[in-house]
């Protein structure tokens, strides 16, 4: 079986050890499948939630998208959970967890340090859903997407997504070539891909009347801004891990697939739902789904320019990595340039007076800033998940 | 077995909990506020059960007033005021335990400040329309700078995490090995 044959030999193993290293594998991969479905859950139940807010309004805690994004973390802190214990259960029947594959918790747990930090996740963004029902008791319905706890629910299921991210990376690192290995790779740039769309989630609040940001008298953008930190995290980060050529490429098809699920779910939801329960729309309710601009369609550009980038770079012997980290970082600013959906919204609806482009270039200083601070961290994550084995 | 026992237990009296948690319940004692209000030509009074606080829901009841002519069917919800960041929330209603002709709902607050339980009347004398107020009391506020202390604990933990793993991995891993994850 072509999966066995891949297994890294890490000492001796004997068959029947590598027939349970096999199975751990296996057992992990599903699980992250799971995991990552669950993490979509979210996003996409996410981009309902913002849609309802918009165009109906929150009239209580258990609205139908937030039953949708509940799920999702339900699921993400119950399967880590299920996972955690049966590594923990194997490993204390020397069933093929041990250090090489797990690292051990609280003096309790054996399981891969990735469910750990799923598991975390999973349970600071339950946490916050209370928290953010009586942050809206006191400050109303419309409070902005960056409040504090949305952002503690969205980041929990980030850190969530990130604890895949690591689980899928172990299993990676552990197997040494194959058709297994690739596998496996498209899985995490997959998992890449999905996590990446519920971090740009946040660019909503770009083309909404928060759209600017002030410093005293001096005004910037904020979609830019955000735009320029997260590309090179998203694209970067999938080039470096995998070290393939067309990394970057199939992370940002994974991006716009998200962007089309929730195009074709959120407006036949919200349909459904609103009829079922009777409400009636806001006059301000928006005929278009408000989430499309926050995954815009030039990250595939950006990723086709990284991945040729890579291609023509990989073959150095030293230096390619900060030349893709500078390159990476200006095609980041040069995405900002192609997707300016709030060039569209914020003049007409919201600051009537504005210049376009001369608040793009306001901003631009910043933008670098924040597209330097992205590539720093592209290479942080990557640092960490391309040594991930436990 | 015990545990799994336990568990089963707690599992459905949680159920059972969810279950009538969003119902219409039946009401005891003397009710903490009454108005009398004119929906149209039916007069009324509206009885609410528990203080309103904002996150909660309002127990309420409508009972016609007098012998005036008779009202048919009601519909109730709860109207922000012009200064509270809300929409208009539907109230749950069914029949009242207590008195055959008035109804007993339920209705979510879900943010502070002045609200109008806004009651829709149909009977004998055709249809009508009257408010009651509601002034929906504020949970203890927490200061903003707690509320981002609390807020970017997922932050600070994750970014904790990806320097303490790019630590472990070591500074040259992305460039010197030849396989990637």
């Amino acid at each position: 079986m072509a999966t066995t044959l891949d297994i890294a030999p890490r000492g001796t193993h004997t068959a029947s050890r590598l027939h349970f290293v096999t199975r751990e594998t296996t057992t992990r991969q599903v699980g992250a499948i799971v995991l990552g479905l669950a993490a979509a859950t979210f996003t996409v139940g996410t981009a309902w939630d913002i849609q309802w807010h918009t165009a109906v309004g929150r009239d209580r805690t258990f609205t139908p998208p937030h039953i949708l994004m509940l799920g999702g973390i339900a699921l993400l802190g119950l399967v880590s959970l299920a996972l955690i214990l049966l590594d923990t259960r194997r490993a204390k029947r020397g069933a093929g967890v041990d250090q090489s594959n797990s690292s051990r918790m609280f003096r309790v747990f054996q399981a891969p340090v990735g469910l750990a930090v799923t598991g975390f996740g999973a349970a600071l963004a339950a946490l916050a859903f209370p928290f953010d029902d009586y942050w809206h008791t006191i400050y109303g319905i419309d409070v902005v997407l960056l409040a504090p706890f949305h952002v503690m629910l969205g980041f929990g299921v980030i850190m969530a997504e990130l604890g895949v991210l690591y689980l899928i990376a172990a299993e990676a690192g552990r197997i040494a070539v194959g058709r297994a290995k690739t596998a496996i790779q498209i899985g995490f740039l997959t998992q890449l891909g999905v996590t990446l769309s519920t971090i740009m989630i946040y660019l909503v609040q770009g083309t909404s009347d928060k759209g600017l940001m002030h410093f005293g008298s001096y005004s910037v953008v904020f979609y830019p801004l955000l735009l320029a930190a997260i590309v090179p995290i998203g694209l970067l980060t999938a080039v470096w891990v995998t070290r393939r050529p067309g990394a970057a490429t199939v992370t940002a098809l994974t991006v716009l697939a998200v962007r089309e699920v929730m195009a074709q779910f959120v407006p036949w939801a919200m349909t459904n739902a609103v009829a079922a329960e009777g409400l009636t729309y806001r006059p301000t309710a928006p005929p278009f789904v408000v989430t499309a601009n926050a995954l815009p369609l030039g990250i595939l550009a950006a990723a086709l320019l990284i991945d040729a980038l890579y291609a023509g770079l990989r073959r150095r012997t030293s230096g390619s990595v900060p030349l893709l980290a500078v390159a990476g970082a200006l095609i980041a600013v040069g995405e900002t340039v192609i997707d300016q959906p709030w060039a569209a919204v914020l003049p007409k609806y919201y600051y009537l007076d504005m210049n376009p482009s001369a608040m793009w270039l306001a901003t631009l200083p910043l933008t670098i800033v924040a597209a330097m601070l992205g590539t720093g961290l592209a290479l942080l994550i990557s640092r960490g998940l391309a040594g991930a084995r436990q | 077995m015990k545990a799994l026992r336990s568990l089963t237990v707690c599992g459905m009296l949680t159920v059972a909990w969810l279950m009538t948690a969003g119902g219409v319940s039946a009401h005891s004692g003397a009710p903490v506020r009454s108005f009398d209000v004119q929906v149209g030509p039916y007069p009324v009074t509206v009885n609410y059960w528990n203080e309103p606080h904002a996150g909660q829901p309002l127990r309420f009841t409508i009972v016609p007033r007098g012998s005036g002519p008779v009202t048919l069917h009601y519909q109730a919800e709860a109207v922000p005021g012009t200064t509270v960041d809300a929409v208009p929330v539907r109230a749950q209603m069914g029949a009242d335990p207590d008195n055959h002709y008035g109804v007993a709902g339920e209705v979510n607050l879900p943010v502070t400040g002045q609200w109008l339980l806004n009651i829709d009347a149909t009977g004998t004398h055709g249809p009508g329309s009257g408010d009651a107020p509601i002034l929906a009391a504020s949970p203890v506020v927490m200061p903003e700078w707690m509320g981002w202390l609390i807020g970017l604990l997922p932050v600070w933990a994750m970014l904790g995490f990806i320097v303490a793993q790019a630590r472990r991995a070591g500074r040259n891993i992305l460039s010197a090995q030849p396989m990637g994850v």
